[in-house]
């Protein structure tokens, strides 16, 4: 093979490996849909809580263990089928959506130690259930903290933007804190800082085929 | 006396075992999404199944991937992971390939 026609033929490799290595780095953010889920079930459970401690809703409180109970069994179960079908889409290894992954995974699991040291707490310690609206604070202080991270792996702006917007509310949760306008604060802000991402994010991966 | 050895790069120089083509995109393409399924290769690189299972072993065998074959619900599922070695042997192709290009 003559210089030239190598020359040629090692340009059109390399063109090849670039427009595969561009195709895997440009794949979205695939999470949105876990996160509308989550989005939209923080809300009504929020918006469900807040109706039944205000007795706007005719009924017993402890009903509230069963809101929690079928908020924590539909969220879990759907993250489960919805990060199956989500493996299947190429690209889905790029390290944002690793990085996505692992930290949603790791902020489940922070909230649910929250959870548990508060149930004992309030068990055999005389904390209160108040001590409920303070997860709600750090819950959004930690969304903030988990959006900005996959904003600054995946440079996306308007996802860092939000990763901001998410610790507003985290002051507003603390301020009313010991208040049941906590979850009504809570529901309508993961409207905006859940739910209205995830949808963009969908948006962003139809757009990519 | 004059140094007479050339030492301009050349083709020759290039890591073989990456500058197949095929096994060329495999690589790029694990430099992005590490691991990726075996059909998802396929898609990506335009192949057969044959085709990429015989280039897959040659960069197996160099150590630069390494498939892990296991299940995706019921069905049978091949994930290929770029190696450490591969990592460094792709720099290093890609650093080859600049000094080739800048002469």
């Amino acid at each position: 093979m003559t210089e030239d026609k190598q020359n040629k033929q090692l340009l059109d490799d390399l063109d090849f490996a670039a427009t595969l290595a561009k195709d895997g780095a440009s794949t979205p953010l695939l999470g949105g849909r876990i996160g509308l889920m989550w989005g939209i079930l923080l809300f009504f459970t929020f918006i469900m809580q807040w109706a039944i401690l205000s007795r706007t809703l005719p009924l017993p409180p402890a009903s509230l263990a069963f809101l929690w109970i079928g908020f924590a069994t539909i969220g879990g179960l759907g993250s489960m089928i919805l990060g199956r079908n989500i493996s299947k889409i190429d690209g889905a290894n790029t390290v944002a959506n690793r990085v996505e992954q692992r930290i949603w995974m790791l902020f489940g699991l922070m909230m649910f130690s929250l959870f548990v040291g508060i149930v004992f707490n309030i068990a055999f310690f005389g904390g209160t259930v108040a001590l409920f609206g303070f997860m709600v604070a750090v819950g959004f202080a930690g969304q903030g903290l988990a959006y900005g991270i996959i904003a600054h792996i995946s440079q996306m702006k308007w996802l860092q933007i939000n990763a901001y917007i998410s610790f507003i509310p985290s002051t507003i949760c603390f301020i009313f804190y010991n208040d049941i306008l906590v979850y009504l604060i809570g529901g309508f802000t993961s409207l905006i800082t859940i739910v209205l991402p995830s949808l963009i994010c969908m948006k962003i991966e139809r757009q990519n085929g | 006396m004059a140094d007479t050895s050339d030492t301009t790069p050349s083709v020759e120089n290039i890591d073989d075992i990456i500058h197949g083509r095929l096994r060329l995109g495999v690589m790029a393409y694990l430099s992005a999404v590490n691991p990726a399924s075996f059909p998802e290769l396929v898609r990506k690189t335009g192949t057969t199944h044959g085709n990429l299972s015989t280039h897959l072993s040659k960069l197996e065998n160099a150590g630069y991937i390494r498939q892990e074959k296991g299940y995706s619900g019921k069905r049978p599922q091949t994930l290929v992971y770029m190696t450490d070695a591969g990592r460094t042997a792709w720099v290093n192709y890609l650093d080859a390939m600049k000094e080739l290009l800048q002469h």
